[in-house]
């Protein structure tokens, strides 16, 4: 009953947050100097007088006011239409389901990377034989998160694909054309998971069960998998739901770069030209990854580990 | 309990470094003598060499120079958006955590807006807002880290305000101006000096981002970020442009953050 | 609960560079006869009506889809028939008659005939405010369209019109179905909305990534140099906007074509045994406008000076390639009308500083010259689809510094850049280039109700004081209404010194459009300013 009550909550809370982040851009957005008709409209290509730019402006977005406005928008997006992207000429729906699925392939695949270099990282730094390598790889963590994202994705590029030709960059099917671009991103990301890692292991470690497990003789391996790892690892859930939220961020350089056509690439081009019905779009996707990623490690670490509390979590919830 | 604990090797070597990039900023003409945003137009994309370390640009410039003075830009515009982070985060965090429950969930739930919105986003969409610069799209990244930052500063002020001897001063008559001067400042400075210089680090980044994508100085400003973005086009001829920058970008970033790794250390190192 | 023992987690890399290894295997190079042929072009397309065909990629795609009633022959400039197999006109230019060849089809299947034509002409010259259409830049004057039979259509205009022929060969009057003009404007943002009679059909549009083209088996219709159908069945046309990876991708057999290679890339992809093409925008050149109304450059010898303190041989030198001419007027030389105006140009910093200094403006401590305790600080904004724009200004700036004046670069978001580029306080100067084989060229830049590069009282502008040249307007005026040819190409010839003589514009170089293609691609051709034609290219065996 009281979980019910707790799913309740969190849901609500969930929804509240939505709302407060398509307040906050909805007026950031307005408060832009200029506007998207302009940008189309005033490009010296096609010529407009002034007069015809403000009769598109008033066919575009009509004289209404920013607060009929909002609360139009805001019935609008409930009913899933986004409206239409002034820049381009299409509907941001159209767009956003054009978008989605390659930020979507290269977040699921960057992430799980990032998974795999935390692992191997927590391993190589609990249990490499020497001590010098032990401290390099504890070290990796740091070195990762200090690489500006898109100069190693340009060296990516220039190495794996264009100098050893592993694998092309453009003109390649969806899953292949993430592989590189994925491995990009997936170094910041694994990075403060994996930083966190290390940090519960050592903890986990001092705990006085895993003092008694190994007084009894057991290997350093076995007692690292089989109690350190599993006891270590679900605060990390906490930071990897708020990582997935970064690689939206992320793909506006990554997909800059890799010349993938994802929400990052959309949001950059909506920036420059100022095409808010997109960008109110991509803000409110990304709110909703951030949302949903907490909302689902919220509600699954007590059906993990009941007697672990969320430590980075976005709620401290009362002692369980 | 502030027992003294002396810096560790890797402590020193980060703090040499950021030594040499202070030196950079303060007077950068020790270490170089050319012009950093006038360059000889003959002596474009030179290699490496003697004469130029780091080779040249597309308008011959000294590549080594222009990083040197650009240290001067990304350096204390990331120390502005910490600086900025940290006074906004540890307003609303703190005022957060030592307010009424009801104060405490409206605040926390503004933070959690913030922090739903991408961060490079959002200070993409601040710096539109003020307009572009360097000195704006330092405020813009240090609005976009606010939220992050109030979060664990209300976090941290919350547990601290839990300890029992806190408690227990509370119970025995301290104030509540006394109870922070006293008891959580002194207690969350550590931290919170730990978290700003793993923020550091990550504004470095961010800003060069800015950069990257155009939003911070204008050129010729030698800028880090903006040195990589157009030493990316001729990656296939002239490597160097880029190289250097990142390398310098990433050295800097490292040893920060390995500056910050060893203050964390030393406070989980307490009982 | 026991976790797995240590070797799936060890085997992991093993495994992921397995993975990468079998995925890489398709991506070889493997050429054959019928292969899709991969073209790059850094930007993506935006709205397709034809008339906003100007933009590159928007050309790059209209130029396969569309026909139009004219062809412009790139080498000789003269418009040959194309849908239209003969044309006269009246005394006084005010009317066109044009003949349509019979027989050709839309790709839906619809015929191409006087209707049609008369229904495009009609949206281009007036546009089309419920539909949110337009009006086309190259057509002035226009009145009405007429449909006198099936194949027979004339055209009327309030006054004289002698443009008019060249205008129906550009790429902005396209001939498009009158199926897709009865759609929205914001409709024609989508690639497979735009029904063409061209020799490819667009099969698919993925926003801001590809856009996939057939031929079409039928097509007999296209101009003199290129009547049949297209050689090659798929092209596909990718945006990938880094430079360096249109040309890592070329030199890695990953694409067949790209179009923008810059100046530094030339040397290696020439030596790794590709092809350059550099086809000539032939406008107006790539230069630097001034916007007198600002008081700074108000005075004419500030901007001689300017113009004489401009080392452009060094710019061409140092940053491009012997594809970029150096600009010896404010027309490109392979224009209609040009004429060789290197003298007045010559680069001249004695002259120039005395320029300076006689119109007050004085060096200070610092080197930089002031009046009045105001320093010559001039803002420019950058203009991102010129070849090195950025780097260009900033050779520019270099170079003014020795002359004492500092040249601002300015960068902001488009909305700003647009709003300070109308300011001519905030920009007193500008790039300009226009790319139109048309002596109406210069009017489309510099005259107030076109691009008004200037920025003149009554212009685009609402914030200029008082900066009007009446004289100028006059004489672009009578370019663009003059009927006799030689008459009109002797004002061509008028202006330009003119626009010198005021020094209003410092040209630079001749722009032209750089492409790339694989050794073992031919029959890569171009329109007359620049846009490529897909038709005639294929594949052969190396």
């Amino acid at each position: 009953m009281s979980s019910f009550r707790h799913v309740c909550i969190q849901l609500i809370r969930a929804l509240l947050i939505l709302w407060g982040a398509f307040t906050v851009t909805f007026f950031l957005l307005q408060m832009m100097p200029g506007d998207a008709v302009m940008v189309r409209f005033m490009d010296p290509e096609l010529g407009l007088s002034p007069e015809q730019i403000e009769a598109m402006r008033v066919l575009y977005s009509g004289s209404s006011s920013p607060v009929f406005q909002y609360f139009h928008t805001i019935l609008r997006m409930l009913h899933g239409d986004f409206g239409y992207s002034v820049q381009l000429g299409v509907p941001v729906r159209t767009l956003i389901e054009a978008a989605l699925p390659v930020t979507l392939r290269l977040a699921v695949v960057g992430f799980i990377l990032s998974l795999v270099w935390t692992l191997l990282i927590a391993i190589g730094a609990s249990l490499l034989p020497a001590r010098p390598l032990r401290q390099i790889f504890q070290a990796i963590p740091g070195f990762w998160s200090a690489i500006p994202l898109y100069w190693s994705g340009i060296f990516i590029i220039q190495v794996l694909s264009f100098k050893l030709r592993l694998l092309p960059v453009v003109g390649v099917g969806p899953w292949e054309g993430t592989i590189l671009p994925a491995l990009a991103v997936s170094l910041p990301i694994a990075a403060p998971q994996a930083k966190l890692l290390l940090q519960q292991i050592e903890e986990t470690e001092r705990l006085p069960f895993v003092m008694a497990i190994r007084t009894k003789g057991a290997s350093q391996r076995s007692v690292f998998f089989r109690h350190i790892l599993p006891n270590s690892v679900t605060p990390c859930l906490t930071m990897a739901g708020i990582s997935f939220g970064e690689l939206i961020a992320g793909a506006i350089v990554t997909e800059t770069i890799f010349g993938l056509n994802g929400l990052g690439r959309l949001t950059r081009d909506a920036v420059s030209g100022q095409d808010v019905a997109v960008l109110q779009a991509v803000v409110m996707i990304g709110a909703t990854g951030f949302v949903a990623a907490n909302l689902v490690v919220d509600l699954l670490i007590p059906l993990i580990n009941p007697s672990l509390r969320s430590s980075a979590g976005w709620k401290e919830t009362s002692g369980s | 309990m502030k027992r003294f604990l002396p810096p560790g090797p890797e402590s020193v070597v980060s703090i040499g470094v950021l030594a040499v990039f202070g030196l950079a900023i303060l007077f950068p003409f020790t270490l170089t003598h050319s012009d950093p945003v006038t360059g000889v137009a003959k002596e474009h994309l030179l290699a490496p060499g003697w004469t130029h370390w780091f080779g040249t640009d597309q308008l011959g410039r000294d590549v080594l120079t222009r990083i040197v003075y650009g240290a001067r830009e990304t350096l204390p515009a990331a120390l502005l958006a910490t600086l900025t982070g940290v006074v906004l985060g540890a307003f609303i965090g703190g005022l957060a955590a030592l307010s009424a429950p009801v104060v405490d969930a409206a605040l926390s739930g503004i933070i959690d807006v913030l922090l739903s919105i991408p961060e490079l986003l959002l200070a993409l969409t601040v710096v539109i807002l003020t307009g572009f610069g360097p000195v704006h799209a330092a405020i813009a990244v240090g609005i976009s880290q606010t939220a992050g930052f109030a979060r664990i500063i209300r976090n941290l002020v919350r547990s601290l305000r839990a300890m029992p001897y806190i408690e227990a001063a509370r119970l025995s008559g301290t104030g509540f101006g006394g109870m922070i001067w006293w008891h959580i400042l002194p207690n969350a400075f550590r931290p919170v000096l730990g978290l700003a210089v793993l923020r550091y680090s990550m504004a470095i980044l961010s800003l060069a981002t800015l950069g990257f994508l155009g939003y911070g100085a204008p050129p010729p400003t030698p800028e880090w970020g903006l040195m990589i973005a157009e030493g990316r086009d001729y990656l296939a001829t002239a490597w160097w442009m880029t190289t250097f920058p990142g390398l310098a970008l990433l050295t800097v970033a490292f040893a920060t953050n390995r500056l910050s790794h060893a203050m964390t250390r030393t406070r989980g190192d307490q009982p | 609960m026991p976790v797995p023992a240590a070797s799936p987690l060890r085997s992991l890399p093993a495994g992921l560079f397995a993975l990468i290894c079998a995925l890489s295997m398709p991506g070889a190079e493997g050429h054959s006869q019928n292969r899709t042929i991969t073209y790059l072009d850094p930007q993506e397309h935006t709205n397709l009506y034809p008339p906003a065909g100007g933009f590159y990629p928007n050309g790059g795609i209209l130029s396969q889809i569309t026909d139009r009633l004219t062809w412009q022959d790139p080498t000789t400039l003269e418009i040959r028939p194309w849908l239209a197999t003969d044309w006269s006109m009246n005394e006084d230019d005010t009317e066109y008659t044009f003949h349509i060849r019979p027989g050709v089809t839309f790709s839906d299947g619809s015929p191409l005939d006087a209707r049609a034509v008369a229904q495009n002409y009609q949206t281009y010259g007036k546009g089309n405010p419920a539909l949110h259409f337009p009006v086309s830049e190259a057509i002035s004057n226009f009145d009405r369209a007429e449909v006198i039979d099936p194949l027979t259509v004339r055209f009327h205009f309030t006054h004289p019109a002698p443009g008019f022929l060249q205008a129906t060969s550009v790429l902005g009057s396209g001939i498009v179905s009158p199926g897709t003009l009865q759609r929205s404007f914001d409709e024609l943002g989508t690639a497979t909305n735009i029904i063409g009679s061209g020799p490819f059909v667009v099969s698919a549009d993925i926003p801001g990534k590809e856009v996939d083209l057939s031929a079409r088996k039928d097509y007999n219709w296209g101009p003199e140099n290129r009547p049949a159908r297209a050689k090659t069945d798929q092209i596909k046309i990718l945006v990938v906007p880094e430079d360096s990876i249109r040309v890592g991708a070329l030199l890695a057999g990953q694409a067949d074509i790209i179009r923008q290679v810059e100046a530094y890339d030339e040397e290696q992809i020439r030596h790794a045994g590709y092809s350059l093409h550099a086809p000539s925008t032939r406008g107006v050149n790539t230069g630097i406008a001034f916007r007198p109304d600002n008081p700074l450059v108000a005075d004419i010898r500030v901007r001689k000076a300017l113009l004489h303190g401009t080392d452009r041989q060094e710019i061409v030198t140092v940053l491009y390639s012997e594809n970029y001419p150096l600009a010896r007027s404010v027309l490109s030389s392979k224009a209609a009308g040009f004429v060789d105006l290197s003298e007045k140009l010559k680069f001249d910093p004695v002259l120039a500083g005395q320029l300076l200094d006689s119109a007050g403006w004085r060096r200070g401590e610092n080197g930089l010259r002031y009046k009045d305790g105001h320093p010559l600080r001039l803002g420019i904004h950058i203009s991102l689809p010129h070849p090195q724009n950025k780097t260009m200004l900033e050779l520019v700036a270099q170079q003014w510094r020795r002359l004492g004046v500092e040249l601002d670069i300015m960068s902001g978001s488009a909305a700003g850049v647009l709003l300070d580029n109308l300011d001519p306080q905030r920009t007193p100067l500008t790039v300009s280039e226009v790319g139109r084989a048309d002596p109406d060229v210069l009017k489309s830049e510099f005259f107030p109700k076109n691009r008004d590069a200037l920025l003149q009282k009554g212009g685009q502008s609402n914030k200029v004081q008082h900066f009007q040249d009446e004289t100028l307007n006059a004489m672009l005026l009578d370019i663009a209404s003059r009927t006799d040819r030689a008459e009109r190409l002797k004002q061509v010839v008028a202006v330009q010194e003119y626009l010198i003589d005021k020094a209003y514009d410092i040209p630079l170089f001749e722009e032209p459009q750089v492409y790339a293609t694989s050794p073992n691609l031919t029959g890569l051709g171009f329109e007359a300013v620049g846009r490529p034609v897909f038709q005639n290219v294929e594949l052969n065996r190396p």
